[in-house]
């Protein structure tokens, strides 16, 4: 028997009380945690796909949108370009890269995007196996769609029009693309993307419009849903209706969107607003319009970040009242371990101990629900928006965290226990009621 | 220089104790104790007279406003706290007329505890031998808050004389127990006394018990 186990036997000897504390410490490190985690995670994200593109040129419509679909691809593009815009582009002397992208079809979900073979090196990816996809209808798979979908060298697969999985949109059955190579995976967004010639969307489109009857495009000439048509939906479709008028004559080669960096921090400055102004496209800025996003979004995780601080905050003043009443009711206790020979530094141990035991518990407790709940996110994250995200840095925030809760937890400690160095043995002793 | 020879005889002796209480009160002054090793003493006193005092002065919970205190040549009101509470350990056990406990603990652990507190390690064995003395043997494992009022009582008198402590010190052991559990309590704490060799002093109201004593001090 000695201190240390005697403060295990108090706190298991008031189940209720403890384990209150606990949770509320517990619930309170987990939501901090998560929030911290979730936060990081998503900006790591972010910043992980910028790679190196300083400006998104695409039809005009909501640059945000413009930029979630072309750089982060989760979002539907805003329309098309023509891809002349791509060689004035490339031919400006402010421009370092222009690589055009074109979308339009899905394999499960995983977007097929056409582009240049400039792609993979934005994302600084080289291939693992195969060769790079120099051929219409060859495609490369990111390191995440070849491991989920287990395909590899030499299989061949179907897009389908869309941008999502089982979207109702045709498939192109009559044309296989055929694997050819494979990314190195980056955790990046090009890991989830499968990339392909500009040629080969070209191809199933072309072909696509020429029959004139694919749903995409039904979908579009619904009049049912004309009322909800947004504006860009509306310019999407003036544009695909002007594409229709031309198709008689030329076919008019189409991008969806240019991925930018500059050469000269100047037109950073100049350049988008020169394009927004003189030609009929658009130009975003990616780090601009997220931060923009942030901004808004960061309301919402800051009001959770308050109510688990106030939660901790409830939770501190939880374990002070309950170390303040264990020394309040065993004061009588207190002082026959006085007269069996503690010490006050002993008594001062023992809810000393008490109280780290509890916080102990409550912390180990907080970090295991936070995992939970990071793992179920990521999960659904994942699922949901095959973006793969993991934790970054989890253990400086534990330590964080940890160091904020024993600085909180000593000084109440400290508060708790300034009764027992008050404590007159004698006068507690001869009021025995 | 002779006075301190004389008083080195004697394992617990008090000359000229005076106490008051900070918020004003009476001056309580005490009469001398002296009692070789092994001595038993019965100090009779009615209520209010300062018995818990005097039993608090002799177990270093108070301090004396003058006089002195020695116990085993120690002289205990001039010891720190620290030191005090370490001396009280080791060389005091002390009965309350109610047994409190720490309920979250055994009987057993309870005897534990108070031998860590002593700083005195004893066989386990030993233990046993007194839990059976006290007839606590089948609680040992039973929590003290399960305990009925004569077990606690016992249980009291165990933490006392558990780590062979020089003095017992008993307040009012009796006063809430009937005739029978009276004396069997007062035989007890006797039989215990003397196979610890401690000395007894036991502070009361209770008339009932003076025949159990030879030395008396009527306060």
């Amino acid at each position: 028997m000695n201190i240390f186990l005697l403060a295990i036997k108090n706190s298991t000897s008031k189940m209720l009380s403890t384990s209150l504390s606990c949770i509320l410490l517990a619930l309170s490190i987990g939501l901090l945690l998560f929030i911290s985690q979730i936060n990081k995670a998503l900006d790591h994200q972010l910043q992980n796909n910028f790679a190196g593109i300083d400006m998104v040129v695409g039809a005009k419509g909501s640059p945000l949108q413009l930029v979630l679909s072309s750089v982060f691809h989760i979002d539907n593009p805003t329309g098309n370009i023509t891809y002349d815009e791509y060689t004035k582009l490339k031919k400006h002397p402010w421009t370092k890269e222009v690589v055009p992208i074109s979308l339009g079809d899905n394999y499960n979900g995983y977007r097929i995007i056409g582009t240049t073979a400039n792609f993979a090196s934005l994302y600084k990816t080289t291939l693992e196996k195969g060769k790079n996809a120099t051929n219409p209808m060859e495609v490369v798979l990111g390191s995440q769609v070849a491991e989920q979908s287990k395909l590899t060298l030499g299989d061949k697969i179907h897009g389908t029009h869309g941008l999502l999985a089982n979207q109702e949109g045709g498939k192109h059955e009559e044309h296989m693309m055929i694997v050819v190579g494979i990314y190195q995976s980056t955790g990046k967004v090009i890991d989830r993307l499968i990339t392909t010639p500009l040629e080969t969307i070209w191809m199933l489109h072309h072909e696509d419009t020429e029959d004139g009857h694919t749903d995409h495009e039904e979908q579009h000439h619904d009049p049912h849903k004309e009322e909800h048509h947004s504006y860009e939906e509306e310019h999407h479709n003036l544009h695909e209706e002007e594409h229709h008028s031309h198709k008689g004559e030329t076919h008019i080669k189409e991008v969806t969107a240019l991925l930018v960096s500059f050469r000269n921090p100047r037109a950073l400055l100049m350049l988008p607003r020169h394009i927004n102004d003189t030609t009929g496209t658009m130009a975003a800025l990616p780090k601009f319009e997220m931060d923009k996003l942030t901004q808004t979004t960061g309301i919402g995780t800051q009001t959770i970040q308050w109510i688990a601080y106030i939660i901790l905050g409830i939770s501190v003043l939880s374990i002070f009242i309950h170390l303040y009443k264990t020394i309040k009711e065993r004061s009588y206790e207190l002082a026959l371990m006085r007269t069996y020979g503690a010490s006050r530094w002993q008594l001062v141990q023992l809810v000393g101990y008490e109280g780290i035991l509890i916080t102990t518990l409550g912390l180990l407790l907080g970090i295991l629900c936070s995992q939970i709940g990071l793992s179920i996110m990521f999960t659904v994250i994942e699922n949901q928006y095959k973006q793969s995200i993991t934790t970054i840095h989890l253990y400086i925030d534990i330590i964080q965290v940890s160091l904020i809760l024993a600085l909180v937890i000593s000084i109440v400690i400290l508060f708790a226990m300034y009764p027992i160095t008050k404590m007159d043995i004698s006068k507690i002793l001869s009021h025995e009621n | 220089m002779q006075i301190c020879c004389v008083k080195t005889h004697k394992v617990i002796s008090t000359e000229n104790l005076q106490f008051s209480y900070p918020n004003g009160g009476v001056q309580l002054r005490f009469p001398d104790i002296s009692l070789d090793k092994g001595e038993e003493l019965l100090i009779l006193g009615k209520s209010g007279i300062g018995k818990t005092t005097l039993l608090h002065l002799l177990a270093g919970l108070l301090k004396p406003d003058s006089g002195f205190i020695k116990i085993n040549d120690t002289t205990t009101q001039s010891l720190s706290n620290r030191k005090m509470d370490r001396f009280r350990g080791e060389n005091i056990g002390i009965v309350f007329q109610r047994m409190h406990t720490i309920p979250s603990l055994t009987v057993i652990e309870t005897l534990k505890l108070r031998l860590y507190l002593a700083k005195k390690k004893k066989p386990y064995t030993h233990l046993d031998t007194i839990l059976k003395q006290l007839n606590l043997s089948t609680h040992k494992n039973h929590r003290v808050t399960e305990l009925s009022t004569g077990q606690l009582q016992r249980l009291g008198i165990a933490c006392a004389v558990i780590h062979s402590p020089s003095l017992i010190l008993a307040d009012e052991p009796t006063s809430s127990l009937d005739d029978d559990h009276c004396n069997q309590s007062i035989e007890l704490l006797k039989s215990q006394a003397k196979q610890s060799q401690s000395n007894l002093i036991i502070i009361t109201h209770d008339t009932r018990i003076t025949a159990a004593f030879d030395t008396i001090i009527t306060l």
